[in-house]
C-alpha cells in the first residue's frame, strides 16, 4: 500500500489549464462538497468529477486505488455518522422514525432512515475528498507560479521533489534494521511499537538533517538569495482564454452552490422526502 | 541578604525556562538552511504518509509517523519553514488537512524557539492533549466525517497521547546522538 | 590574472579543535586543470568550499589569509556574486538537484542571477547539448541514473557561465558507465571550453591525462604540488597516505625499490608508457601465477534456482533466470553496473526480497516463508551506508541492540560486545555516541553490530562506492580476516582492482542475467563479456594482455603478481 504521486501525462483540457485555475477548481469541489449533505447532490458532484477524469483520458481505476485503500476509514466514518449524525439524532427524537437499535438490549444507538441517508452522503463526500489527492502536484506548481514568497514556494517544491528520495531512504532503513533483527512496527503490543519507532525515525531524521544541509549548500552555490527582487522565471506565467473561461465557470458554480446552501436545499431532507414519497 | 537570595531564586526559576536571544536568533531567519530543513522534513513527512508507516493502535486507527515529523521538524526550520512542513505533511491527505497542519506546525516551531529543555517537552505535551485534538475535531466537524465533537476529540486524543512518548524519545536520542541537533533544538 | 589565489589561508570551522586548512598558498592560472587528491579529512572539500565563498559565508568559522577568486576577495563578496565566477558540483548526485524537471534544474542558477528569459533558454539548450542530454527537458531529475544526474548538475553550472568549475568527487558515487559519461563531459570542459577546472577525486588513474597539475593535501596542508608526472614519482609517499596511484606507477615504484630498474627514466604514469618500458622484456620462463587450486569444495550454503524477480511497480524483470550456488567459505564478488541486478540478487539471500519465480534457500531453508530477522542470524548484511542503521546514544547500546533483537540472554551479551568491539578497534568508544565518530568509525560500529550476531555468511553491499581507497581496504581486510576464519563472504562492487585483489570467484551481472560465473583469473579474459557490460579490467590485467606476445601470462591480476613475474624474468 502506498501512494504514488505522479504527473499523468496527456494533452486534455485539464492538462492545458494553468495550474492556478486547476488548483481553484479542486478547492472549489472540496468546498461545495462541504455545503451539501444530501446523497443525490453529493453524488452528482462525484459523477461530475468522474466524468471530468474520464474526459481527460485519465484511468479512473488507477486514481481510484487510493479510495479503495482508504475504505476502512470510509466505512468507519459512515457508521459513526449513521449513529451520531445530526440527521439521526434529530430524527430519533420521534420514535416512529426508528428502524432498529444497534444494541437492542439496552436500546442504545438508534438508527433512522434519515441517518442512513445522510451517512451515505458523508461517505461519498469522503470518497471525493480522498480522490482529489492526484492534483497535489498541481497545488505545488500553483504555489510556485503565484509568486508565493519565492522562498516558501521554492522550499515546498524542493520538499515535494525529495519525497521519492525519502521514501527510498525510509524503505532502506527498514530493510537495514531488519537485518539486525528488528521486527518492524507491527509486532508486539503498543508499548513495543512505540519503542520500535525511534529505530526508524532516528536514522531518518539524521538523514533529513544531512539532506537539509546539502540542499542548502546546493541552492546557495547556485546563487539563491543573490537578488530575490530581480529574479527571473523561465516558465511562462500567463493566463489564456481557457483559463479565464474556467475561472468564470468556477465562480458561477460557487455562487449557485452558496445560494442553494443558504436556502436550505441540498440537505439530506431532499433525498429523504423523495424516498418517503416513494414508500408511501 | 534574604531578599537578594529570594529574588535570585526567582530568577533562577525563570531563566532556565526561556531561551536567551543569542540561543534563538531572529524569528524571521529564513535563509537557505531553513529552507533546506523545511524541505527535508516536509518531504520526510509526506514520504512517511505515502508509505503508510505508522503504529496501528486499534483496527482502523493508525498513528501516523508523519505527525511526529510535523512536531519535531519545526524545531529546525523556524516559523516560515514550519509553514512549508505543514503544507507538505498535509498534502497526502488531500487539500483538506492543510489548514489543520499549518497552524499546528507553526505553534510547535514557536514552542521550540522560545523554550529551553525540558520545558518544551512539557508545553508540547500539554498542547498535544488540548489544542491539537480540539483543532482536528473542529475540522472533522466541518467536513462532517465525525459529527459529534467529543467523539472526534476523544479519537484524536488517543492518537495524540501516543505521540507524546514518541516525540520525547526521539528528541532525547537526537540530542544525545548529534551535537548539531543539540545545538539547534537546545 | 589568476583564476584562484590562496594567500596564507588558514581556516577552522566554528567549534572545531583543529584547523581544516593550514597555511595554504596556491596560485591557479586561468584555464588550468587541476586534480586535488588526498586522504579523508585532508581538507579537500573545505578547499573547494573556499572557492565560491561557501567558506566563510555559509560555513561559519575563522578564515585567516586571503582567498581571491577571479580578482574578487571572497570575504568581501557574497556567495551569490561569487557563484557567477565559480560553480560547484558535489559528490552526491541526488541531493544537489532541487527542481521538478531537467529544464528547470538547468535554468535554476541563471534564474537566481536575474538572467533574461531568452538568454536562459539559449544557454540551457547549449548546455544540455554539451552534456548530451537533449530530449530530457521534461524528465524528472530524481528518476535519472547517477551519471545523468551529475551531467545535469554540470549543465546547470554551465548555464550560469562561470569561469571556474569546481567538482568535488564527481564520480565517486557513480558506476562505471556513469563515470565514463561524466569524465567525457569534464574533458570537454577542459579542452574545448578552456575553463579553469578543479577536480577532487580518488581515482587518479582517470584524471592523469586530463590534469595539468596535481595538488596533494594531507591534514589540511598542501604536501605536493606539481605536474602529474612529477607528483606521481613520489609513489611511496602517496601510498603511505592511503592514496591509489595508477597501478603501473605502483608497479614500477616497487620494482625500483627492489633494484629492478627497467631502463631508468621516470616512473611511467600511463599504461602506454609502462608498455613502452616493458615491451623489450621477453619472458624466459612463464610460470603460471599460483591459482587457487581446486580446493576441497564445501557444501552449498546458498542455492539460487531459476530465480526471477520483478519489482512491484515495474514490468521489467530485474532478475531473469538466475542459477547460482554459493559454497561454504567462498569469497565471491558480484560485479555489474547499477541496475544490473546485483543488489537485487543479494537481497534475496536474507529474505529482504522474495523471488517472483524460482527458489532461494539458505542452509537448506527456503527464504520465501522465513522472516528477515530469522535469516539474519545466519546471513549478515553489511549495508553501504552505516548511518542508515545507527540510532543509539552509545556504541555499546548499538551493538547490544542486535543481540537483544535476536534473543541473546543478558549474561552473554556483555562479553560479546566487548570482544567484537576489541576486534574492530572501537573499544575505546563504547560509551560515546556513534555520532561523534568519523565515517570509518561509524562503519566499524555498524559492522560490529552485524558481527556480534555471528552469522556464517556475510554479504557486503558496495564497500568501495563513495569511499576513499583506505577506507574500502579497511572493510575488505576485515572481510578477508573473516574469510580466513571460515566465513563465507559475498560482496558487491564495480571496482575491478578490489575484485582482482580479494576475490577468487567473480560473478558478472548485466540486465538481470548472469554473464559469467567462475574464477576471477578467467573472468578478466572474457573481453567480450567485459565489453558488453561496460566493465574495464584493472590496469595490470590490461598491461599483461598487451604484453602477451612477449610471453607474459595474461592471467596476471595484481601489482604483486606482475612484480613477482617481472623480477623472475629480468635480471
Amino acid at each position: 500500500m502506498g501512494l504514488r504521486i505522479e504527473v499523468i501525462p496527456g494533452e486534455s483540457f485539464l492538462h492545458k489549464l494553468d495550474a492556478r485555475p486547476k488548483f481553484l477548481l479542486f478547492l472549489l469541489i472540496t468546498v461545495i462538497v462541504i455545503y451539501f449533505t444530501d446523497p443525490i447532490y453529493v453524488g452528482a458532484i462525484m459523477l461530475a468529477v468522474l466524468l471530468l477524469t474520464r474526459a481527460c483520458n485519465i484511468s479512473i481505476r488507477k486514481t481510484g486505488v487510493i479510495v479503495k485503500a482508504s475504505s476502512p476509514l470510509l466505512i468507519m466514518y459512515g457508521l459513526i455518522n449513521v449513529v451520531l449524525g445530526p440527521a439521526n439524532t434529530l430524527a430519533a427524537k420521534t420514535p416512529s422514525n426508528i428502524l432498529f437499535y444497534l444494541m437492542p438490549v439496552m436500546n442504545w444507538f438508534p438508527v433512522t432512515p434519515q441517518g442512513i441517508v445522510q451517512s451515505v452522503a458523508i461517505c461519498i463526500r469522503y470518497a471525493i475528498v480522498v480522490y482529489l489527492l492526484q492534483p497535489v502536484v498541481d497545488i505545488v506548481l500553483a504555489l510556485v507560479k503565484w509568486k508565493f514568497p519565492s522562498s516558501l514556494a521554492l522550499g515546498t517544491s524542493i520538499g515535494f521533489n525529495f519525497v521519492p528520495v525519502f521514501m527510498n531512504t525510509a524503505a532502506s532503513i527498514m530493510d537495514a534494521q531488519a537485518c539486525r533483527g528488528w521486527k518492524g512496527l507491527k509486532s508486539g503490543n503498543l508499548a513495543d511499537r512505540v519503542r520500535a519507532l525511534p529505530v526508524l525515525l532516528v536514522p531518518l531524521f539524521l538523514h533529513g538533517i544531512e539532506s537539509a544541509q546539502k540542499i542548502a549548500v546546493a541552492i546557495e552555490a547556485k546563487g539563491f538569495g543573490y537578488n530575490l527582487a530581480k529574479r527571473t522565471y523561465s516558465r511562462e506565467i500567463r493566463l489564456r482564454t481557457i483559463d479565464y473561461v474556467t475561472l468564470a465557470v468556477e465562480c458561477i458554480i460557487f455562487v449557485v452552490s452558496t445560494i442553494l446552501y443558504y436556502t436550505g436545499y441540498g440537505t439530506y431532507m431532499f433525498t429523504y422526502s423523495l424516498l418517503s414519497g416513494l414508500r408511501l | 541578604m534574604l531578599s537578594t537570595l529570594e529574588s535570585n531564586r526567582a530568577l533562577l526559576i525563570i531563566m532556565p525556562i526561556f531561551k536567551t536571544k543569542e540561543e534563538r536568533g531572529s524569528i524571521w531567519a529564513f535563509g537557505s538552511l531553513q529552507i533546506g530543513y523545511a524541505a527535508a522534513f516536509g518531504g520526510l513527512a509526506f514520504a512517511l504518509r505515502a508509505l503508510g508507516i505508522g503504529i496501528p493502535i486499534a483496527p482502523g486507527m493508525l498513528m501516523d509517523a508523519r505527525d511526529v515529523v510535523a512536531i519535531v521538524g519545526p524545531a529546525f526550520s523556524g516559523l516560515a519553514g514550519a509553514i512549508i512542513i505543514g503544507i507538505l505533511a498535509a498534502l497526502p491527505s488531500a487539500v483538506f488537512s492543510v489548514q489543520c497542519y499549518v497552524p499546528l506546525t507553526m505553534m510547535h516551531s514557536l514552542v521550540f524557539r522560545y523554550l529551553k529543555w525540558p520545558w518544551y517537552h512539557v508545553i508540547n505535551s500539554i498542547l498535544l492533549l488540548t489544542v491539537y485534538p480540539t483543532w482536528w475535531a473542529v475540522w472533522y466537524q466541518i467536513f462532517g466525517f465525525i459529527p459529534n465533537f467529543w467523539v472526534a476529540f476523544a479519537s484524536n486524543l488517543i492518537a495524540d497521547a501516543v505521540y507524546i512518548p514518541s516525540n520525547i524519545i526521539l528528541i532525547e536520542i537526537l540530542r544525545r546522538y548529534s551535537p548539531a541537533a543539540k545545538r539547534i533544538i537546545g | 590574472m589568476n583564476s584562484l589565489e590562496f594567500d596564507n589561508v588558514t581556516f577552522s570551522y566554528a567549534g572545531a579543535k583543529e584547523p581544516a586548512l593550514k597555511d595554504i598558498n596556491l596560485k591557479i592560472p586561468k584555464g588550468q586543470s587541476v586534480l586535488i587528491a588526498g586522504p579523508n579529512a585532508a581538507g579537500k572539500t573545505t578547499l573547494c568550499r573556499c572557492m565560491n565563498g561557501l567558506v566563510p559565508h555559509f560555513f561559519i568559522g575563522d578564515l585567516n589569509g586571503k582567498v581571491t577568486i577571479n580578482g574578487i576577495n571572497s570575504k568581501q563578496s557574497g556567495i551569490g556574486q561569487l557563484s557567477q565566477v565559480a560553480g560547484l558540483v558535489f559528490d552526491d548526485p541526488t541531493s544537489q538537484l532541487v527542481c521538478s524537471t531537467v529544464k528547470d534544474e538547468a535554468a535554476f542558477g541563471a534564474e537566481n542571477l536575474g538572467v533574461s528569459r531568452e538568454e536562459i533558454d539559449r544557454r540551457v539548450t547549449d548546455a544540455l547539448e554539451a552534456v548530451r542530454l537533449i530530449g530530457y527537458e521534461t524528465r524528472i531529475p530524481q528518476t535519472l541514473s547517477g551519471g545523468e544526474q551529475q551531467a545535469i548538475a554540470i549543465a546547470s553550472i554551465m548555464v550560469m557561465d562561470p569561469e571556474i568549475f569546481v567538482l568535488d568527487e564527481p564520480t565517486s558515487n557513480l558506476d562505471p558507465i556513469g563515470s565514463m559519461q561524466v569524465l567525457s563531459i569534464i574533458s570537454d570542459l577542459a579542452r574545448k571550453q578552456e575553463k579553469t577546472l578543479i577536480v577532487v577525486s580518488h581515482s587518479i588513474e582517470h584524471f592523469v591525462d586530463l590534469a595539468d597539475r596535481i595538488i596533494v593535501m594531507n591534514e589540511g596542508r598542501v604536501v605536493l604540488d606539481d605536474a602529474p608526472k612529477e607528483v606521481l614519482q613520489k609513489t611511496e609517499q602517496l601510498l603511505d597516505m592511503g592514496l591509489s596511484p595508477p597501478e603501473v606507477t605502483t608497479l614500477f615504484s616497487r620494482l625500483r625499490a627492489e633494484g629492478v630498474s627497467l631502463g631508468g627514466g621516470k616512473i611511467p604514469i600511463r599504461l602506454e608508457e609502462a608498455y613502452g618500458a616493458l615491451k623489450n622484456v621477453s619472458a624466459r620462463k612463464a610460470p603460471e601465477p599460483k591459482s587457487s587450486a581446486a580446493e576441497k569444495r564445501g557444501d552449498v550454503v546458498i542455492e539460487v534456482k531459476g530465480v526471477e524477480f520483478r519489482y512491484p511497480s515495474s514490468d521489467v524483470l530485474a532478475l531473469n533466470g538466475i542459477n547460482i550456488e554459493i559454497r561454504k567459505n567462498e569469497f565471491v564478488a558480484i560485479i555489474g553496473q547499477n541496475g544490473s541486478g546485483k543488489s537485487t540478487l543479494v537481497k534475496h539471500f536474507n529474505g529482504l526480497l522474495r523471488p517472483s519465480g524460482g527458489t532461494v534457500s539458505v542452509y537448506g531453508l527456503g527464504t520465501a516463508k522465513t522472516p528477515v530477522w530469522e535469516l539474519s542470524k545466519r546471513v549478515g548484511y553489511v549495508f553501504q551506508n552505516p548511518d542508515l542503521q545507527l540510532f543509539n546514544t552509545t556504541v555499546r547500546n548499538e551493538i547490544d541492540f542486535s543481540l537483544k533483537a535476536i534473543g541473546m540472554p543478558l549474561e552473554k551479551r556483555g562479553d560479546v560486545v566487548e570482544s567484537v568491539s576489541k576486534r574492530l578497534n572501537i573499544q575505546q568508544y563504547l560509551d560515546t555516541s556513534p555520532g561523534t565518530l568519523d565515517k570509518g568509525g561509524r562503519q566499524r560500529v555498524a559492522i560490529a553490530a552485524i558481527l556480534a550476531m555471528n552469522p556464517d555468511i556475510f554479504v557486503i553491499d558496495e564497500p568501495t562506492t563513495g569511499q576513499d581507497p583506505a577506507h574500502s581496504r579497511q572493510v575488505m581486510n576485515i572481510a578477508r580476516e573473516l574469510h580466513s576464519e571460515g566465513k563465507t563472504i559475498v560482496f558487491i562492487t564495480h571496482n575491478m582492482e578490489i575484485v582482482a585483489e580479494y576475490a577468487p570467484r567473480g560473478i558478472i551481472m548485466f540486465h538481470g542475467r548472469v554473464l559469467y560465473d567462475g574464477p576471477v583469473r578467467q573472468l578478466f579474459q572474457q573481453t567480450e563479456v567485459l565489453k558488453e557490460s561496460f566493465l574495464e579490467a584493472p590496469q595490470m590485467v590490461r598491461l599483461a594482455h598487451m604484453l602477451r606476445n612477449q610471453g607474459f601470462p595474461s592471467t596476471l591480476l595484481t601489482v604483486e603478481e606482475m612484480g613477482e613475474f617481472i623480477k623472475q624474468n629480468v635480471g
